[in-house]
């Protein structure tokens, strides 16, 4: 027969369940931050620069997200126009990481001739990966300060951020299988990467009703950060590219505000005159309903990444045009016709 | 309604406390509201079509019952007929559509590969499969006298809406659902907490397994070259997944019954553990594979056996010619009740084709058990069924989850069983996750064995499941994805 509880047994079970989520949730929390700072620990940012082989050898200084790490790669660089390039981009590298990182490159490596910055719909409004920002030596506590609030589960107010450490966490274990091929921490792959092979695009024709996503305005939570690096970039005299590489069709179809962002970029970069906007979201610029150039994007997903087939399509397309600006500027691209490199 | 918002579960749990607060012989009318406000929130059109048919099947059912004769069996045609027919024609028209045109390209002799022209897009109504087939079992339990006829429209109403059950089943006969809700059971503070737990189990099952599972097997079928062995694995987690994603939304479903005092039928026995393709059937979507013996493989087959009028035909024993196209029939429609397309008709007559194998080569296993010492070993000999059948189901789920026949094809030619470096990390981790899962679904399975588990204070429980939850929340994919069987 079952048993029935009292209401005092009822509520003090309730009161202990409470009590016990909030302590779990709290110790999960911080043991699988704990994890990822652990294994995060030897991919500090200042050592890897201060290891640069012939820091004067890079030229050209690529930053951006993860549309950036895709999209962009120093070998093809390489190749098409003989300039060596250090690329910086990947997930949760937002502005504010891009302006610190700039400033810390400048300092340790030297100024940089070309500036290529990867532009993302919502760079604006993402907010730097907090254990991106610690890896650049800057004080920054995962998740915020509010530990003792109660009222917040912290593995629900800060989900997107613990699916992150957990990817992030498998993805360094997958680094020590897979032969050491890490791109985002060793230079020397960094600079082999072109691009991931598969497609997870699905060719569908285009719903009636699906979700757009609409352009977060400037300056949103790190626009600042923007003008900070766009002053550093005039102050110096840098060519900067701000690039846009291209969206998968569905995705460039649910970004509807994207005319709006890129007209923000011009107004913000007006007073650089070494600064140019390259655009190639749309159908006119790039192939964008070929689904096998894209990793993934489509209608209602606002973010897409080239493949290693897109981008290799995308810097036939680019790097001319980056000719024709380094012409205009009366620089050639090359290694050894440049002007000398400051530091 | 997405499940994994907040508004979901404030009307679940609103929907709870209100049926236990009202009077019993109102629950019927609060359930219903609430089963259509539900339904509702898909769109409009589409809870007119889930009204429409109720109100067609419950009028035509009513009359039904005083009829006699051909009259009877004209209205079981109608009231049959009317739901049958939306579902074909929201679900299958495009289908069919496609078919004939390719059909006459074929006879006009347009040459392979011409555009197909524009597919026909209709909004299908989420969940028609699932209460059609609740509509067709009452209408012919009435027809067969089983029954009878429901004379409270709310409460038929309610069997055909009722929202723990409107969108992914299980697909639960008019004959146990309808005495409960004219009975009203009182509150029971017990089946509350079972219903907790099972909710809470369900959304473990869905959210961490089933959504983590997907990630890598969506990768795996989204690109199969160059995978290799992850192919395997993949194929084989996404048994687990389905079964995950499934069973988590039946366990949600039963748990929410629980938790309103009525008893909802089981819809998954542990069908990994199956010992054979017709093992798993009687474990695997339990509702629908009954449903589907009762009132389609048996009438078939009945009609069969009236057509043969020997023992043999063409040297074939007759009983072979009606169990074969009882069951080749009947799987390959189950295969399309789960979709408008082909791969899913080829599922189906696939784990027909393994049935009738099964069936015609069971003299032979049983000899070959018998010479290889099987027999007398029986652990180890049910381990090599369960291995088998986990093998034969996991290799035609393969043609389930492919987009195309096409992209099974490319699965199955790029796979190999040399495991690459790269996506290892993810595997171990999934492993991981599946052996956890296991093990959880052995708890659950010898609980009864474990009672020192109930037995424990209720604080010392309370703790435990504040752990169970801790995890599910840090190990949840951080994405919207649905049901897989929303979209049946």
């Amino acid at each position: 027969m079952a048993r029935t509880l009292s209401w005092r047994r009822c509520a003090s079970a309730v009161a202990v369940f409470a009590v016990a989520l909030v302590l779990f949730d709290r110790l999960l929390y911080s043991a699988i931050n704990g994890v990822e700072a652990r294994i995060e620990r030897d991919t500090a940012v200042r050592p890897k620069l201060a290891a640069l082989p012939a820091p004067s050898a890079y030229e050209w200084l690529i930053l951006g997200t993860s549309r950036g790490y895709e999209a962009i790669h120093p070998a093809l660089i390489r190749r098409e126009l003989g300039a060596k390039a250090f690329k910086e981009a990947y997930q949760g590298k937002g502005l504010r990481y891009q302006y610190e990182f700039y400033k810390l490159y400048r300092q340790m490596v030297g100024r940089p001739r070309v500036v290529v910055l990867a532009l993302d719909y919502f760079m604006f409004e993402t907010q730097s990966d907090p254990l991106q920002l610690r890896r650049l030596g800057l004080d920054v506590q995962p998740g915020g300060r509010d530990w003792l609030s109660p009222w917040r589960l912290r593995l629900v107010s800060d989900r997107p951020r613990v699916e992150k450490a957990i990817l992030r966490i498998l993805e360094r274990v997958q680094a020590r299988f897979s032969a050491g091929f890490d791109p985002e921490r060793r230079v020397a792959d960094m600079e082999a990467y072109t691009g991931a092979p598969a497609s997870h695009v699905v060719e569908r024709p285009e719903p009636a009703e699906y979700h757009r996503a609409d352009y977060r305005p400037y300056p949103g939570n790190e626009g600042a950060y923007f003008d900070k690096l766009v002053q550093e970039w005039t102050a110096g005299g840098i060519v900067v590219a701000l690039v846009y590489p291209p969206d998968y069709v569905g995705t460039h179809k649910t970004n509807v505000g994207h005319e709006a962002f890129i007209a923000d970029v011009r107004r913000l970069v007006r007073s650089c005159t070494t600064c140019s906007v390259l655009d190639y979201a749309g159908p006119d610029r790039f192939p964008i309903a070929t689904a096998s150039y894209f990793l993934d994007g489509g209608y209602g997903n606002p973010n897409s990444h080239l493949s290693e087939a897109g981008a290799a399509l995308f810097h036939r397309v680019w790097l001319q045009d980056m000719k024709d600006l380094l012409t205009r500027f009366g620089m050639p691209p090359g290694r050894g016709e440049l002007p000398p490199f400051p530091r | 309604m997405e499940f994994r918002s907040a508004p979901f579960w404030i009307f679940c749990a609103a929907a709870v406390l209100v049926h236990h607060a009202v009077p019993p012989r109102w629950r019927w009318a609060w359930l219903l509201a609430a089963s259509y406000a539900l339904y509702g929130s898909f769109g409009l059109p589409i809870l007119a079509v889930l009204v429409g048919l109720t109100a067609s099947v419950y009028a035509v059912t009513l009359l039904m019952e005083r009829a006699d004769g051909s009259r009877r069996r004209r209205l079981l045609l109608v009231a049959a007929g009317v739901p049958l027919a939306a579902l074909v024609g929201f679900k299958y028209l495009s289908l069919i559509g496609q078919a004939l045109a390719a059909a006459a390209r074929a006879l006009a002799g347009t040459p392979a590969g011409t555009p197909a022209g524009t597919p026909i897009n209709i909004l299908v109504p989420i969940g028609i499969s699932f209460y059609v087939f609740k509509l067709l079992s009452y209408a012919i339990d009435v027809y067969r006298r089983k029954l009878p006829a429901e004379r409270h429209p709310g409460r038929f109403a309610l069997y055909v809406a009722y929202f723990p059950q409107v969108l992914a089943g299980p697909i639960e006969r008019a004959g146990d659902f309808l005495p409960q809700v004219r009975a009203a059971a009182p509150w029971n503070p017990q089946d509350t907490a079972a219903g907790v737990r099972l909710v809470a189990w369900g959304l473990f099952k869905k959210l961490v397994v089933a959504d983590r599972l997907g990630l890598y097997v969506g990768e795996a079928f989204a690109s199969p070259a160059y995978k290799s062995f992850h192919l395997v694995f993949a194929a084989c987690f996404y048994y687990i997944q389905i079964y995950a994603d499934f069973s988590g939304y039946s366990d949600i479903s039963v748990g929410l019954s629980r938790m309103l005092g009525l008893r909802a039928p089981l819809n998954f026995n542990y069908p990994y553990l199956a010992r054979s393709v017709g093992d798993f059937w009687t474990r695997w979507h339990i509702t629908l594979s009954s449903w589907l013996r009762d009132y389609l493989f048996l009438p078939l087959a009945y009609a069969v056996t009236r057509r043969i009028p020997e023992d043999r035909l063409w040297g074939i024993r007759a009983d072979a010619w009606t169990y074969a196209v009882g069951v080749l029939v009947t799987f390959t429609l189950a295969g399309l009740w789960h979709g408008a397309a082909w791969t899913f008709a080829a599922w189906g007559a696939v784990h027909g084709l393994y049935l009738l194998v099964s069936h015609a080569t069971t003299r032979l296993r049983r000899r070959g058990a018998r010479a290889s010492g099987l027999r007398t070993r029986p652990r180890l000999h049910a381990a090599v069924q369960v291995g088998a059948t986990f093998i034969l189901v996991t290799a035609a789920w393969v043609l389930f989850r492919a987009t195309s026949f096409e992209n099974a094809w490319t699965y199955a030619r790029y796979l190999q069983f040399k495991l690459p470096p790269a996506g290892c990390a993810n595997l171990l981790f999934d492993l991981a996750l599946v052996a956890v899962f296991l093990g959880l679904e052995w708890v659950q399975r010898n609980r009864p064995r474990l009672a020192v588990l109930d037995r424990m204070p209720v604080e010392v429980k309370a703790i435990g499941y504040a752990l169970f939850v801790a995890v599910t929340l840090a190990f949840s994919v951080n994405a919207a994805n649905p049901f897989i069987y929303f979209r049946f």
